[in-house]
């Protein structure tokens, strides 16, 4: 599955430039935000199929801005996945319970990436159509 | 004895007799009748419309003033229009008479010269000047006759009649007055602009003209008709008085203004500048409304002159000005009457404005006086009321000005005399009522008495404590039943016993007996509240807690009688306590291990998070890099090495943070104090940083207080907390901000303050005491966020603490901050140790060279120029450091920029050369000045421009013979490869050799083929390590001076320290150092003589690039 709009959001530049590598790697139109003032600002423009969302980040965090996207009708449709280095017990939870659609934490398995986007997307798309 | 003087008479008159009354004044305006007052202020009123009738005058003068200007103006602007119009011909005229053709014609003879009439024709053709006001042109020669004319019948025709051909024959260019055009080419009128036509030689050949239609002129004055205001016209004379133009007629005859003298007429007569109608036209005099006289005067009055025009049948305001290409003069005017008529309609406005005040003033006076008087005279009639005993009497109210509150307050004072006799009356019955209640009261008391002695004994036999009463001997009188219980005494036995035997009281700890409490209430007259843990030891032996407190009976007139003993039995109360305080002591405990715990798993938390951040990307681009899916050669290639590298770097500062922070959590931390040089310490740290800061453009001073001296710390925990706090401002502080760095001696001279002060973004009073915690950036404004592992300052305080000192900070948002740490001079660890033992490697510094530069970016350019070419740099940014600094050392070369804050380059230059040693020093001025010029005069070995060029600097120093000394080589002992190329490849690009050995015994084999300039040392290296190494190296004679750096992982036991400080220059430690410091450190041994240099700059502001010379 290729071709998707992703966008990118984390503060710490090395690792937007990895997610952007390998998802434009593999044919993703991809865009890259640093923090939720300038995540909201793109999503004026570019509506994504997906968002990887960092979690830990100055001013607005990961879970407040998947909340607000999620209660927000023109953005609720978006899948969000947390890429976060909170990998402890019960982080996978609060992300969840936040409104993420998947979890993913750092450091990442950069072959098993592409597939967990896809995966994601294929689970949506089959709930959509009414399949599973 | 005088006689006593007799007092003076009395001045004033003998008392008993009455004083004069004074009586008022009998004209004063208060006193007058309402009636004349009103009257008075409408005769003010009335002045009114005198005035304005009086200042209407003055106004009609402003006006004509106003009038002067605006007429003046119009007049400019014609004057302006026309001057244009005849310097264009002119000059058209002037270029004429130069063209060659036209020299040409001149010289020619008649027959040749008509040769040349197509090609003229063709030429004035091709010049169109002016359209259509061009009537024609013509070339005249020396006789005046027509030698061609674009109109043909002139040609031949002697135009010598006419001055303005006499004149430009003279050789000047002229402008002709307005004259009729020559019968045969239609009558019109013209003006002519001739220019002489003159021969290489200078002599006047003939003369070129341009014929131009006069009504031009009509038309550019009355293109104004009308500017000036309503009417208003224009007139322009020539200098006979002759109107060449007006604004208001049709046609275009010139007339004369005025009478013209005879000796005129005949002058243009004889000139036949209308022909045969000449005489005619000028006796044809249309008077004009202007000062004839002006027109020929030299100079008109630029004044606003007054005169009737039989043009417009009126009298006409108007002003005069005289043209500057030709004598004429341009009059502008005005009918008086659109003025006057505007200045009396002001008048008569005002006449009846001040009429309608008058009226409305008088209607409000009778008002007035009838919502006065009215009230003023029923408050009279009231008055009169009261005073004759009607307490009744009220003004009518409703009324809310003056009068109504005057009357209000009558109102309001009548009522009150009426409420204070009504209130008499009141009081007087209610003495009678109190009088009879209290006869009844007294009564009652009898009763209540004899009731309350009953009830006291029963209350006390009731009561839960117990009570005992003394008399004033102390001696019982009275016991309740729990007292007895408790003292073991029945109250019959009891009365009249003395207390001690009775029972006794003790301190509960010290088994003491206290002092009994009848005794402090006797002896102090209060009530006593006995301290808790007390016990009463009774009759039995029993011993129990109380709770006690006594108090003195008193008679009803203060005396004391005796002393009421109360005690409660604590016991139950003292074991619930005890309950009590055992499990809150456990729910303490449990709280803290819960805080601990939870504390414990956030760090954890946080530390998982902040080593999880860098390894995504390193692991991430490794895996990408080692899958091949990124290759060599692709731009991501560079970037995601890069990625890698200040990830990983990142990586190791956290680490070293937390280490750091473990150590010193566990009081492991080992500082090791030893006598420092503040300032020296200061500038190392500030060279550091100096790329971070000349990156952001920003300002670092640095001040260290003249007498802090003898201070004795940890070297490497001191640059490392001013790393901290300098980095941390340099990361919260906009671009072209300042950093102040103070380090400032105490009053209390075992401590020294260390200040660190941001002109950044600030940080908000909430924010700071979390500012010190682990894993807390705060963020900045703009939600960016800025690196650093978020334990730095945490740690800070830390290490701070740990020696014994403190830190702090103060900050005002927007503003900036200011860090602070107190050190205590000599720091409580360890004893002192002694100085590194000097280098000996003085023989590989290379030429001493001093930068003079005030640019921070520049002077950094230059010294890292210098220093990575191998030469030895001391930099100075002002003209008065670097004189300074040439006092105490001969400099090999000097690098000067031209533009010093302080001094000329030049004047620094001199400076220095009268200096002793510098007299024939190179001096390479780099400057943005490049002229040659400015160096005139100057001994100056080359002048560089900026920006510079860094091989040019060193060609140049070559050029004066100073090339930088590298003799021999650095070897490198490290069996950990990856260490060995870091340095080995740092210390090449700086020009070293390098010799690299794996372990000690090939270390010693590459010594003993050729002396190392300076040896690299790992400690743990498996067979030979560093310190079997350092023995047989320092066995070698040659190697004895060696300059030798362990740089290790090797955690150093107090005795191997010891032994390292004997034998090497410096020990680094890996987890704490960089290679790049180590380079660093290198550099610094090798060019031993630059700390003093750095030394000098202390105590003034002192530029960031001289840093490098630590």
């Amino acid at each position: 599955m290729t071709g998707e709009r992703i966008l990118i959001v984390d503060d710490n530049r090395p690792n937007t430039r990895l997610l952007h590598f390998i998802l434009a790697d593999e044919g993703h139109e991809v865009r890259t935000a640093h923090d939720a003032a300038d995540a909201l600002a793109v999503l004026q423009e570019f509506t994504p199929r997906l968002i990887l969302m960092d979690l830990q980040m100055p001013g607005m965090d990961g879970l407040t801005l998947t909340r607000k996207l999620k209660a927000d009708p023109a953005t609720r449709d978006i899948l969000v996945i947390a890429v976060t280095a909170y990998a402890m017990k019960g982080d996978e939870d609060k992300a969840l319970a936040a409104g993420c659609d998947g979890y993913i934490s750092k450091p990442i398995d950069t072959q098993a990436l592409p597939r967990l986007v896809s995966d994601c997307i294929g689970r949506s798309d089959a709930r959509g159509s009414g399949i599973a | 004895m005088t006689d006593r003087q007799h007092p003076a008479a009395p001045s004033g008159p003998a008392p008993g007799v009455p004083r004069p009354v004074r009586t008022p004044l009998r004209w004063r305006f208060g006193d007058w009748p309402l009636r004349a007052k009103v009257a008075v202020v409408l005769g003010i009123a009335l002045l009114f419309p005198l005035l304005a009738t009086l200042s209407s005058e003055v106004q009609k003068n402003k006006v004509v003033e106003d009038l002067g200007a605006a007429l003046g103006a119009r007049a400019d602007q014609l004057c302006g229009s026309l001057d244009l119009f005849h310097r264009g011909y002119q000059s058209a005229a002037a270029r004429l008479a130069r063209s060659p053709v036209v020299v040409a014609c001149c010289e020619a003879d008649g027959p040749e010269a008509a040769r040349l009439f197509p090609e003229l024709r063709a030429m004035l053709d091709l010049q169109p000047m002016g359209g259509g006001d061009i009537r024609g042109a013509g070339i005249l020669d020396l006789s005046g006759k027509v030698l061609f004319a674009t109109e043909a019948a002139l040609i031949g025709s002697d135009l010598s009649a006419h001055a303005w051909v006499r004149d430009a024959l003279v050789g000047a260019p002229v402008v002709s007055d307005v004259h009729l055009a020559e019968p045969a080419v239609g009558q019109v009128p013209t003006i002519a602009y001739a220019a002489p036509v003159l021969a290489a030689d200078g002599r006047v050949l003939g003369l070129a003209a341009y014929w131009v239609r006069a009504s031009t002129l009509w038309e550019l004055a009355r293109n104004g008709n009308g500017l000036a205001g309503p009417g208003s016209f224009a007139v322009v004379l020539d200098r006979h008085g002759i109107r060449v133009a007006d604004t208001f007629s049709e046609e275009l005859a010139p007339r004369p203004a005025g009478e013209l003298d005879p000796a005129t007429v005949e002058a243009l007569v004889a000139e036949q500048r209308f022909h045969r109608r000449t005489r005619e036209l000028l006796a044809a005099v249309q008077p004009m409304p202007v000062p004839f006289a002006a027109a020929r005067s030299e100079l008109p009055d630029r004044g606003v002159f007054r005169g009737y025009a039989p043009v417009n049948g009126k009298w006409n305001y108007g002003v005069a000005r005289r043209l500057q290409a030709v004598p004429w003069t341009v009059f502008t005017m005005l009918p008086e009457d659109s003025v006057v008529a505007a200045i009396a309609a002001i008048g008569r406005d005002r006449t009846v404005f001040a009429c309608l005040i008058l009226i409305v003033a008088g209607i409000v006076g009778a008002l007035f006086s009838a919502l006065v008087l009215r009230p003023i005279r029923s408050l009279s009639r009231a008055t009169a009321a009261l005073a004759a005993g009607d307490l009744g009497a009220r003004v009518p109210g409703g009324r809310s000005d003056e009068l109504g509150m005057l009357g209000a307050t009558f109102n309001a004072m009548a009522g009150q005399i009426q409420a204070q006799d009504a209130a008499l009356r009141t009081a007087r019955d209610e003495l009678d009522r109190r009088v009879q209640e209290r006869t009844a009261d007294l009564a009652r008391t009898t009763d209540a008495l004899r009731e309350s002695e009953q009830s006291l004994a029963t209350t006390l036999d009731s009561i839960g404590d117990a009570v005992i009463a003394t008399d004033l001997e102390g001696r019982v009188v009275r016991m309740n039943p729990v007292a007895e219980a408790m003292t073991g005494w029945p109250m019959a036995h009891a009365r009249g016993r003395p207390l001690p035997e009775v029972f006794r009281i003790l301190n509960e700890e010290t088994r003491e007996p206290v002092e009994s409490p009848v005794d402090r209430v006797l002896r102090e007259g209060v009530v006593v509240g006995l301290a808790n843990h007390t016990a009463l030891l009774a009759r039995d032996g029993r011993e129990r807690p109380i709770a006690d407190s006594g108090a003195p009976i008193r008679s009803a007139q203060g005396a004391i009688r005796g002393v009421v003993l109360v005690f409660r039995d604590q016991t139950e109360e003292r074991l619930a306590e005890q309950e009590r305080a055992r499990s809150h002591g456990l729910q303490l405990e449990s709280h803290r291990v819960q805080a601990a715990s939870r504390l414990k798993s956030e760090f954890l938390a946080n530390m998982s998070h902040e080593l999880r951040t860098p390894l995504n990307a390193i692991i991430g681009f490794a895996q990408l890099l080692h899958d091949e899916r990124i290759k060599p050669g692709r731009p991501e290639f560079k970037d995601a090495l890069g990625d890698i590298l200040s990830s990983g770097r990142h990586l190791l500062q956290l680490i070293n943070d937390v280490l750091d922070l473990s150590k010193v959590e566990a009081g492991m931390m080992q500082f090791r104090p030893e006598p420092v040089d503040l300032s020296l310490l200061v500038a190392e740290v500030l060279g550091i940083l100096r790329t971070l800061v000349a990156d952001k453009g920003l300002v670092v001073d640095f001040h260290v207080d003249l007498d802090l001296v003898g201070v004795e710390l940890d070297a490497a925990r001191f640059k490392q907390l001013l790393y901290n706090f300098v980095s941390n401002a340099i990361k919260f502080t906009p671009e072209s901000g300042r950093i102040q760095v103070r380090v400032l001696s105490q009053p209390d001279t075992s401590v020294f303050r260390l200040e660190v002060e941001d002109s950044g973004i600030g940080i908000a009073p909430e924010d700071l005491p979390r500012l010190f915690t682990e894993f807390q950036q705060l963020d900045a404004g703009a939600g960016k966020r800025h690196g650093g592992t978020g334990l730095g300052l945490a740690l800070t305080k830390r290490l701070v603490e740990a020696q014994g000192g403190s830190v702090g900070v103060a900050s005002v948002p927007g503003e900036g901050s200011t860090f602070h740490a107190m050190l205590p001079r000599r720091s409580r660890a360890g004893r002192p140790m002694p100085a590194l033992i000097a280098p000996a490697a003085a023989g590989a510094r290379g030429p001493h060279v001093l930068v003079v530069d005030d640019n921070d970016r520049d002077q950094a350019v230059l010294v890292r120029t210098l220093s990575d070419a191998g030469y030895t740099v001391d930099a100075a940014a002002t003209g008065a450091q670097a004189v300074a600094m040439c006092a105490v050392r001969a400099y090999d070369a000097i690098t000067l920029d031209m533009l010093l804050p302080d001094m000329s380059g030049m004047d620094v230059l001199a400076a220095i050369r009268a200096g002793v040693g510098h007299r024939d020093v190179p001096v390479i001025v780099v400057t943005v000045v490049t002229e040659r010029g400015a160096v005139a005069g100057y001994a100056v070995h080359d002048l560089l421009p900026k920006p510079l060029d860094g091989d040019a600097l060193l060609q140049s120093l070559g050029r004066a013979g100073l090339v930088p000394l590298r003799p021999g080589k650095v070897l490198v002992v490290d069996d950990d490869a990856g260490s060995r190329n870091l340095v080995s490849a740092s210390l090449t690009r700086l020009g070293y050799g390098v010799v690299c050995a794996p372990g000690g015994a090939e270390g010693l084999a590459a010594c003993a083929a050729e002396t190392p300039l300076a040896v690299i040392l790992d400690l743990l290296m498996p067979g030979m390590n560093g310190f079997q190494f350092l023995d047989r190296f320092r066995e070698l004679a040659a190697c004895r001076r060696v300059p030798v750096i362990v740089w290790s992982a090797k955690d150093l036991t107090p005795e191997e320290g010891e032994r390292l400080r004997a034998g090497v220059q410096a020990v680094l430690s890996k987890d704490g150092t960089l290679h790049g410091s180590v380079v660093e450190e290198l550099r610094a041994l090798l060019a031993p003589a630059r700390a003093a240099g750095a030394a000098l700059a202390v105590g003034g502001t002192q530029a960031v690039g001289s840093g490098a010379a630590s």
